[in-house]
């Protein structure tokens, strides 16, 4: 019954905790509340994000801040066309030892942080991606023969700019799929814009409170892994991958017209991570449909490919997939 | 078992039994609203009902089968378990507790977790009154049914009189055997009033094969083949029959209806009770006789039998071989138009018409009177019911002056009725008295043969008819 009452615990303090990081990142950020909760919901899965919106709505202070209420360290890296690899791994210099020897020194570099935000990434050329999305993947770089073993918990949170994309070099398919959610950052509202202006105009506010670390993150991290889903809800995360698929079972009209590729595996693996997340930040010990369905917008979206048609008349992933959505029932 | 397990178990068994109960009265509810529309829809095709089942049950029988279609169509199983904890999460708002605790309480190890689920569960659902969360709810097929139900019986109780009654003569297989059963009993009756031995025997043939049919023990198919059959046995039968010293083959019907008649009038006449059964006869009073029977007389004169110079003993052969070759020619006759009329049957393109049947049933006298227009599409006098002759549709344009002439046979058929334009002829209309005593004599002679005369007052009503159509005179 101890183990019970553990349980029980962690799962509360895990609620509490979450409640107490939106409260203190709300006194910096404005609105952007569902944001804060998926990429938290990334980061206690061990997942990365691909954040797109216009610029200046705020991504890189929501990041700062982020890593700032959670006592991680931070690191920005600007994509350029001109970046190179090893601006984002580090390099191997040749340096003074103490003896003052001529030795070579491994510079970490900027990716050796918690959280990383990489803006605007389609900036940067194939290669220079590949090296982050390698970093990414392997949580870890290897530089000059050697591997070196990135910090945990480690996020990465790339931006994509919607606009001017003259001169970028767009995300392959393949690449997009690693991401954990693709969040899109929505305009403020007129309530939001006035408290981003008075929060902004005034006296910088006092500095956030940390309010978990990483140890607590990477323990939340596991906690995530154990809360039981059952086998039907686990068939409707199937069951709505399936259906974003073209000419596949329990599949939906719109899918099947305007969908050229449905969601990979890596698609499901997201939605019941993040959906076992959620039910543990709202304090619940079991899965929902409804954790389900509300991480598959952010979990779904840059892994289906939709056709020239789709394009033409206008039709994106978001609108599949709520069509999705709607035509799958939770109990067939 | 922890006792969250062990609650949660009762819980779910409880749910699931309520939840059967209420999905079995929806499925009975579903299956007699299918069953009433099912009848509505069927109501016009009743007439393929067997004989003996009444389109009033038609809902009782549908209903038991619907219900089991129901049942094996859509089983209780998983699914529906799964729907019913879905429904307990929907209604209690348990995030899909209930769904996962059902979930981890099939699982052999359970580990801390989950055993929260289950605590979790087990204390919301503790004391949950499922038959008030869940009460029953009828499918819209109960609002829908009493109207439902309602016009059903409409239907049937505006038609059901019209159709138990007529429901031989509307139902196809039903009518058909029933057509067959009472030709061949009217047939029967002829056939043993005449003395038609090869008629009486295809009769009972006729009878047993619709018999069967209305007993079910036989096909409509099977009935149409033996139909079939029969039909061409008859066909070679005349072949097979005796050949009579006398021949009446070019002799028409009415003339052997007649003759049939006077030789059986003076049979009994011979026998009379004031002459004593048995008593040998006088020659005299057995050529008095025969100068009161015409037909016999003018068919012993053709032959150049004269009567007054035969002896008593020729006299009898030739009498008894008369009457055996007029039997025998009913008796052809009276095949061919069985067989005709089965062929009618048979061919099953419509309603053979009464007429036609009751005509051949009546048989001898009407039947051989009309002998030789039986033959062919003219054995069906009138009309079929429910069609139209062409000239029916087009009557005949009425030219003054003309003797307008209307082939029929009067009483049979169909009545047809059109305007005649233009005046009528003047004069009496007159007919023959010989016509109307053979008319009636044929009368007397179905109805003695039938049973509504007792048989005690039979001989005197034949000896008046008799002396009537012979002598002339005046009854006493």
């Amino acid at each position: 019954m101890e183990g019970l009452d553990e349980v029980r615990g962690r799962t509360v303090a895990v609620r509490r905790a979450f409640e107490e990081l939106r409260d203190e990142l709300g006194r910096v950020v404005v609105g952007h509340e569902a944001l804060i909760e998926q990429v938290f919901v990334a980061l206690v899965c061990g997942g990365h994000c691909l954040l797109e919106g216009v610029p200046g709505l705020g991504k890189t202070l929501l990041v700062r801040s982020l890593a700032e209420v959670l006592n991680l360290t931070f690191s920005r890296i600007q994509f350029t066309p001109d970046l190179m690899p090893a601006d984002i791994t580090g390099t191997i210099v040749l340096t003074d030892d103490a003896a003052g020897k001529k030795v070579f020194d491994f510079q970490r570099g900027p990716v050796f942080a918690h959280i990383v935000l990489a803006d605007e990434i389609n900036r940067a050329t194939p290669k220079t991606q590949s090296a982050l999305l390698e970093a990414m993947q392997e949580q870890s770089v290897t530089v000059g023969g050697r591997s070196h073993r990135l910090e945990s918990p480690f996020i990465v949170l790339a931006t994509q700019n919607p606009i001017e994309m003259e001169g970028t070099y767009p995300l392959p398919e393949a690449q997009i799929d690693r991401f954990f959610f693709k969040l899109l950052l929505q305009y403020p509202s007129r309530e939001e814009l006035g408290r981003i202006a008075d929060l902004t105009t005034a006296p910088p506010p006092p500095p956030l409170r940390k309010v978990l670390d990483a140890e607590a993150v990477l323990e939340i991290r596991d906690w995530v892994r154990e809360v039981p889903i059952a086998e039907p809800v686990k068939d409707y995360a199937v069951r709505l991958v399936m259906a974003s698929h073209p000419r596949k079972d329990g599949r939906v009209s719109l899918a099947d017209r305007y969908v050229l590729y449905g969601s990979s595996p890596r698609g499901l693996q997201s939605l019941i991570l993040a959906a076992k997340a959620r039910s543990l930040l709202t304090g619940r010990p079991n899965v929902s449909f409804q954790d389900i369905r509300s991480v598959m917008l952010p979990g779904l979206r840059h892994r289906i490919i939709l056709n020239l048609e789709a394009d033409a008349e206008g039709i994106t992933a978001e609108k599949v997939l709520e069509a999705v959505a709607e035509g799958v029932a939770e109990i067939l | 078992m922890s006792e969250e397990e062990r609650l949660l178990r009762e819980r779910f068994s409880d749910l699931f039994t309520w939840q059967r109960v209420q999905r079995r009265e929806r499925i009975f509810v579903q299956a007699f609203f299918f069953a009433v529309l099912g009848s509505l829809v069927f109501f016009p095709f009743r007439k393929t009902l067997p004989y003996a089942v009444s389109p009033l049950i038609l809902p009782l029988l549908f209903c038991p089968v619907m219900a089991g279609a129901l049942f094996l169509i859509r089983p209780w199983g998983t699914r529906e378990s799964l729907r019913a904890l879905f429904d307990l999460d929907q209604s209690l708002g348990l995030e899909e507790r209930a769904l996962t605790a059902w979930d981890i309480l099939g699982r052999k190890e359970k580990r801390v977790p989950e055993l929260v689920v289950l605590a979790e569960a087990a204390q919301r659902l503790q004391g949950v009154d499922f038959r008030l969360l869940f009460k029953r709810r009828l499918p819209w097929h109960a609002l829908w049914l009493p109207p439902l139900l309602l016009l059903w019986l409409l239907f049937v109780w505006f038609d059901v009189g019209v159709d138990i009654q007529s429901a031989s003569s509307q139902n196809p297989s039903a009518t058909l055997a029933q057509q067959l059963k009472e030709f061949s009993q009217g047939l029967k009756r002829q056939a043993r009033s005449q003395g038609l031995a090869e008629s009486l025997k295809v009769a009972g043939v006729i009878e047993d094969l619709a018999e069967k049919r209305l007993r079910g023990q036989m096909s409509e198919n099977k009935l149409r083949e033996e139909l079939s059959g029969l039909a061409s046995r008859i066909d070679e039968m005349p072949s097979d029959l005796r050949e009579p010293a006398f021949s009446f083959t070019s002799t028409t019907g009415e003339k052997l209806s007649d003759l049939k008649t006077e030789l059986e009038a003076l049979k009994q006449a011979l026998f009379l009770p004031e002459t004593g059964q048995g008593e040998k006869r006088t020659q005299g009073a057995l050529r008095g006789r025969l100068e009161s029977l015409p037909r016999l007389s003018e068919e012993l004169s053709k032959r150049r039998l004269p009567p007054d110079q035969l002896s008593q003993e020729e006299l009898d052969g030739i009498l008894g071989e008369l009457e055996k070759g007029v039997e025998a020619e009913l008796d052809r006759r009276t095949l061919k138009e069985i067989g005709d009329f089965l062929r009618f049957l048979i061919r099953g393109d419509g309603e053979p018409g009464e007429e036609a049947g009751d005509r051949v049933a009546q048989g001898g006298a009407d039947r051989a009177t009309h002998g030789d227009r039986l033959e062919g599409p003219g054995l069906l006098p009138g009309d079929r019911p429910g069609k139209k002759e062409p000239a029916a549709q087009a009557p005949p344009p009425f030219e003054p002056g003309m003797v307008a002439h209307l082939k029929g046979i009067l009483g049979e058929g169909r009545i047809e009725s059109f305007p005649w334009r233009g005046k009528p002829r003047a004069g009496m209309s007159v007919v023959p008295v010989e016509d109307v005593i053979v008319s009636y004599r044929r009368q007397v002679e179905e109805e003695l043969a039938s049973e509504k005369i007792p048989e005690g007052l039979k001989e005197t009503i034949k000896n008046y008819f008799l002396s009537l159509g012979m002598t002339g005179e005046k009854p006493e």
